[in-house]
């Protein structure tokens, strides 16, 4: 068999496996065979060569840069597998079946005419895996395989270079230690891991991470399925899921599944156990991963979310604190006590004996506030001359009422406890209001500020914020004149009004919200059906506050 | 763990490391992709439900070998099949024994093969990506690279040919 005759050989042997050879071909590939034992002997190299392309790890080995790597793609056939042997039986239409791939599978105990259905529901899953296997380019030296998304107050390890917010981590960095802080890595492969230091890793792959140490709380979509944390003596494989892991230095892992599952493989290359953790659940990894038990989920006690602008950090909670944002912070409880801002200004304050006495007449301008990056503005509730604008959107407050355009104090996160008329502080049925534990709005009339609903949704990237909840009412520890009139707007349309609440009364509010909504508004004025002793301004003694003020996070 | 799960693991670990060999097999008596992924599904899916009942198996590949030689004689008999398996008896009896020695030397010419598409050209490497590591059809390569049909089948069958050339004559 001349070069020539086996070129031709060759082409009619590819085209015969793709079922594209004309029946002349065939009929000359027939003769070929028959007659030429060279050219039987080469057909058959031919097809071995053939069967390794699509169905050894020849093409991977030849790719990827170390054995690691292809070690642990060919982990996740087998978490794949078992995935598939205890899912849920998936009929799969007949038609499809031409279409699938032959591929391994996970035997399951024979019972019924389900199992050739699982075959091939299995036979599915592993087209996913060639899609996983899709997601991962032939790799060169280095590339870049994931960046850093968001940061807060992170501090590297002294010597390593400080990466900045969209730098990239490479496939080949050397371990990287986050000595405090927390960070936040996107994948290519589309998965984010929330880290928090102290931690050493290495983002390995573009859906993979080496964590030597530290916690790691990771979101997987579902294109991303298939991203693995790599610890000491176990390996954690999303199944679409999130999760949180804390790996610590001497080899003992915790993981603890929030949403989904994962398969945690426990153990060395030579004697490997695969558990499926379902939501809710957690395991601890120790004695070089012999030992893998339940423990308690502590879900919340990882970061889940961090904002880089706004030093959010989210760790799994249900509300967000509108009193702690008013004094500075982003809603869990890093704002200050008795801090606030002055709505004839939009400036910060800092509440004190100072402004005790002052009673300032403004107009009722709409104030940004800077520095609060949840709070839209701040104003002065008054329609007299013009139409009371309440957001930085130019929305219109529409029956906004009449009023004197005065203030007292300022909103403010709780107040100082020596405040106060008829006892210390702030009080509502008998609760003490304003401190860290009762969180509390003081918001005497005539005063306005509106929060950005937006802003807090970028900063938990997309969590749905869904209500918003509160007392209010007037301080008991207020004089015996005030009675005011209670507002909360949604994009300057009213949604909560309570009018003529006095002193000692208190109702709950209770506004739905949705993701279109975009600012939030309280506001309070004096009543004008308020009669207050000859030489004091109507507004006098109208303590208002919002106590437990919060929104609920889906 | 139960019995039925060690012989669950034991199987996928095997048909894991195992299954390409079978494959060759069938590959080379029914020579295309299409009717040779069916009858190793098949195959595979009488394999797992024999595996408990056949133990001890000493030769998992002689076995499965075995149990794809029915199904490819189960296909012969189907007539409305294609006709890309209706060869003639002599010659499909020629294909199954020489079929049969396929496996000769198979680690050995896999690592040669590991080190060949190393020394594909960046492009060849590119097409061998494309058909089988993200087992895109040729059609869908073609619509990928925006080049004619006819030119894929001839770029990969090029590739392929230099490929099984330089498993045989690499040392």
């Amino acid at each position: 068999m001349d070069s020539i005759q086996r070129q031709e050989l060759d082409m009619i042997l590819y085209l015969m496996l793709e079922k594209e050879a004309s029946d002349q071909q065939i009929e000359r590939l027939d003769s070929l065979l028959e007659n030429d034992p060279e050219a039987l002997a080469h057909a058959m190299d031919y097809y071995l060569i053939t069967a390794a392309l699509r169905k050894s790890n020849a093409i991977p080995s030849a790719s990827f840069n170390t054995q690691d790597e292809i070690d642990e793609q060919f982990n996740l056939l087998k978490v794949f597998a078992e995935e598939e042997r205890i899912a849920p039986t998936v009929a799969i239409p007949a038609e499809e079946k031409k279409r699938s791939q032959a591929a391994v599978v996970r035997p399951a105990a024979p019972k019924s005419d389900h199992q050739k259905t699982m075959l091939w529901a299995l036979v599915a899953s592993m087209a996913a895996l060639f899609l996983f296997f899709a997601s991962v380019k032939f790799i060169p030296n280095r590339e870049p395989v994931a960046v850093l998304a968001e940061a807060v107050e992170a501090r590297w390890q002294n010597g390593e270079e400080a990466l900045k917010i969209q730098d990239f981590f490479y496939n080949t960095d050397r371990p990287r230690t986050l000595r405090s802080g927390t960070i936040e890595i996107e994948f290519n492969s589309g998965a984010r891991a929330v880290v928090e230091g102290p931690a050493e890793f290495v983002c390995k792959s573009d859906n993979m991470i080496s964590l030597s140490y530290g916690r790691l709380y990771s979101r997987v979509p579902q294109h991303a399925t298939g991203f693995t944390v790599l610890a000491k003596d176990a390996r954690i494989v999303d199944l679409g899921t999130e999760f949180g892991v804390q790996a610590n230095v001497d080899g003992t892992l915790e993981l603890h599944v929030t949403h989904g599952k994962t398969s945690l493989i426990a153990g060395d290359k030579s004697s490997r156990d695969i558990y499926q953790i379902p939501a809710g659940q957690a395991r601890k990894v120790s004695d070089q991963g012999t030992s893998v038990k339940e423990i308690e989920l502590k879900g919340s006690a990882f970061a889940q979310k961090i904002d880089t602008e706004t030093g959010l950090v989210w760790k799994g909670q249900k509300t967000l604190n509108l009193a702690d944002i008013t004094g500075g912070g982003n809603g869990f409880g890093t704002g200050t006590l008795e801090a606030g801002i002055d709505p004839g200004t939009g400036r910060p304050i800092l509440f004190g004996p100072e402004l005790y006495n002052i009673h300032p007449v403004v107009s009722n301008a709409y104030h940004r506030v800077e520095g609060r990056p949840f709070v839209d503005g701040v104003f002065v509730p008054n329609s007299t001359d013009r139409p009371q604008i309440v957001s930085s959107q130019g929305h219109i407050f529409e029956n906004c009422p009449q009023t004197n355009g005065t203030y007292y104090t300022g909103i403010i996160n709780g107040t100082v406890q020596e405040f106060g008329w008829g006892g210390p502080g702030l009080k509502l049925n008998g609760i003490v209001y304003g401190t860290a534990d009762s969180p509390a709005i003081f918001i005497h009339a005539n005063q306005g500020i509106t929060y950005d609903l937006a802003a807090m949704r970028r900063a938990l990237q997309g969590a749905p914020i869904v209500r918003f909840e509160s007392v209010c009412g007037i301080s008991q520890t207020a004089v015996l004149h005030g009675m005011a009139d209670f507002y909360v707007l949604v994009d300057g349309q009213v949604r909560f009004h309570q009018s003529d609440i006095r002193k000692d009364q208190f109702c709950d509010v209770r506004v739905d919200l949705s993701g279109k909504d975009r600012f939030l508004t309280l506001a309070t004025v004096a009543s004008p059906n308020k009669k207050t002793p000859e030489g004091l301004n109507i507004e006098h003694g109208d303590w208002c506050l919002f106590g437990n003020p919060r929104l609920i996070l889906e | 763990m139960d019995k039925n799960q060690i012989h669950s693991d034991d199987f996928l670990n095997l048909l894991m490391q195992k299954q390409m060999r079978i494959y060759a097999f069938i590959l080379s008596v029914v020579r295309n992709f299409e009717d040779a992924d069916d009858i190793l599904q098949d195959t595979v899916h009488t394999m797992w439900q024999k595996y408990p009942e056949c133990q001890p198996i000493h030769d998992f590949v002689s076995w499965g070998i075995q149990v794809a030689y029915y199904k490819i004689l189960e296909y012969r008999k189907q007539q409305h099949r294609s006709s890309h398996i209706h060869l003639n008896n002599s010659l499909f009896d020629q294909m199954l024994t020489a079929a049969k020695t396929i496996n000769r030397d198979c680690d050995d010419r896999i690592e040669k093969l590991k080190n060949c598409l190393k020394q594909l050209s960046p492009r060849g490497r590119k097409f061998i990506e494309l058909r089988y590591y993200q087992d895109l059809k040729p059609k869908q390569i073609s619509v990928l690279l925006g080049m004619p049909i006819l030119n894929v089948y001839k770029i990969l069958g090029r590739v392929h040919s230099q490929l099984v050339h330089c498993v045989k004559t690499i040392s």
